[in-house]
């Protein structure tokens, strides 16, 4: 299975002899951001992505076997979370694959590629002479056909998400086999309109609340811990947008909490807030 | 303990005879919050207050509580000039008042009060047309003032709750003390001695303690409160 690690849709293997007169450009403010709704996470930034971005986890085929894999939800249907009319982004948080766009990963048969969103890739040809003076470019090879240390730069990133993607992975893994894991759909009213996520996976505090000693003492150890309860706490960010995207007075006679229209066990209504209706499936 | 909080510009301790012709105005909105930094919260309020505002815990006399931080520099962030709230989640203390509970009398024989800030009452013999009777001739609590006692009472019991949960954190040696400062918009703050989970002692805490914390519902809350650190960026953004 093919799995395109990248804040993008539309991408392109970056191959040296196809690109090497080409030039790369870079976005001018996050704008980018509405490409996609989800992007990969690695395990180092689950906590300061999940403070304000909702997390879920969702199966991938990878290397012959079924796994859950965690993603932050960045944008509703083309609309970002945290974008500005002008451009810029309200917060500072952003995941890795984010920050690195116009440049991702594909990841085939336990390979991985570095690819580029398509129409960020332009043939250098005097090109820079044309464009105005606001657009930023950077060349990926020299003339020689050696990668230039911008590209360079770039790889060393991409390296270091790997890892941290294949530690996310095994997090996942061991989630799972713990039963702190339970499939979900989700429903979200944003600001944005309504949003639903099918078969997804959510932190399932029942599960972790009885969990054997040795297994949760193992959890705290490694680290665990935290990063589960701020991935399971991160479902509450869908009721973030709707007071950050616009600013709503409750009356003091209106603090009731909306209806969940699902039964959820008393923890759950406890932690979930009034975000979404989760429906067990 | 659990002094009332800057809302009350007048509080009195509750009393049958004292205040028997006294009646409250309960106040229409929340503009009664618009200088108040701080609030103690019960045990159950901890979770979904963690949403929206920053919850650590104070200490008051020696003894250890959870609190919201609603401003700074006698601002409160999270009222707007109508007087509302900009976010669907209060203080139960807040939607109580004029009204309010403290705890007084010696250690080991403390007990838990009904307070009053005077300065929304009015007596009989004033204008005093939309007020509500807090006592009847006999002394006897009013059904409006049964209501709000019952929610009072459940209030205490969530504030020993509360207690309870802080001082066994600071038993164990979980939380830890330090000073911050708070950068936004409205100006620069500092908070001193307010506790936060500390986070690497958690991590070496001894498998018993960590399965009472599971156990008990506390280990959620404790990370809850120490992510609600976020909401400082709220400050901005609200």
């Amino acid at each position: 299975m093919r799995v395109l690690l990248a804040s993008f849709k539309k991408n392109i293997r970056l191959e040296e002899n196809k690109h090497q007169t080409c030039l790369i450009k870079l976005p001018e403010d996050f704008s980018f951001l509405s490409k996609t709704d989800m992007v990969p996470l690695g395990f180092s930034e689950l906590i300061p992505v999940s403070l304000f971005y909702p997390i879920i986890f969702r199966t991938l085929y990878l290397d012959g076997e079924t796994e859950l894999v965690p993603f932050a939800i960045i944008s509703v249907r083309g609309t970002p979370f945290y974008l500005n009319p002008d451009g810029r982004l309200k917060i500072e948080a952003l995941p890795f694959l984010s920050k690195i766009y116009p440049f991702g990963l594909l990841y085939e048969k336990g390979e991985f590629f570095v690819v580029v969103e398509e129409k960020s890739l332009v043939k250098e040809n005097g090109f820079l002479e044309h464009s105005s003076s606001n657009e930023k470019y950077e060349l990926l090879f020299e003339k020689n056909g050696e990668e230039t240390a911008f590209i360079q730069k770039i790889k060393t990133h991409l390296t270091a998400f790997v890892k941290d993607w294949f530690l996310a992975r095994e997090f996942g893994k061991e989630l799972f086999k713990a039963k702190c894991l339970k499939p979900v759909n989700i429903t979200a009213e944003t600001p944005f309109g309504k949003v639903k996520y099918k078969n997804v996976f959510l932190g399932d505090i029942e599960g972790l609340q009885s969990m054997q000693p040795e297994k949760l003492y193992y959890f705290n150890v490694k680290g665990y811990l935290p990063v589960l309860y701020a991935v399971f706490l991160s479902i509450r960010n869908f009721d973030l947008l709707k007071i950050i995207a616009k600013e709503i007075r409750f009356e003091r006679s209106k603090q009731e909490s909306p209806v969940l229209s699902q039964p959820l066990t008393q923890n759950e209504k406890f932690f979930l807030s009034n975000a979404f209706n989760p429906e067990i499936s | 303990m659990f002094a009332p909080y800057y809302a009350f510009k007048k509080p009195e301790i509750l009393d049958e005879e004292r205040h028997r012709r006294v009646k409250v105005k309960l106040p229409s909105n929340f503009a009664f919050l618009k200088n108040v930094e701080t609030v103690p919260i019960g045990f159950s309020e901890i979770l979904p207050l963690t949403m929206y505002y920053p919850v650590m815990i104070g200490s008051f006399r020696e003894r250890f509580f959870p609190f919201v931080i609603m401003g700074i520099k006698n601002q409160n962030v999270y009222v707007n000039e109508e007087g509302g709230m900009k976010v669907p989640a209060v203080p139960k203390a807040c939607e109580l008042y004029p009204f309010f509970v403290i705890k007084e009398g010696e250690e080991g024989e403390e007990s838990w009060s009904v307070i009053l800030d005077m300065s929304t009452a009015c007596r009989d013999d004033e204008e005093c047309e939309d007020g509500k009777e807090i006592f009847d001739d006999f002394g006897e609590p009013t059904e409006f003032f049964r209501e709000i006692k019952g929610k009072l009472t459940q209030l205490a019991l969530d504030f020993e709750k509360a207690i309870e949960f802080c001082e066994y954190l600071k038993d164990k040696k979980i939380i830890a003390s330090i000073n911050l400062e708070v950068s936004c918009k409205y100006g620069t703050s500092r908070l001193k001695n307010v506790y936060i989970a500390d986070v690497e002692k958690l991590k070496n805490i001894k498998p018993e303690v960590l399965y009472y914390l599971n156990t008990q519902g506390y280990l959620s809350v404790l990370y809850a409160m120490y992510f609600s650190a976020r909401n400082f960026k709220l400050f901005d953004l609200i």
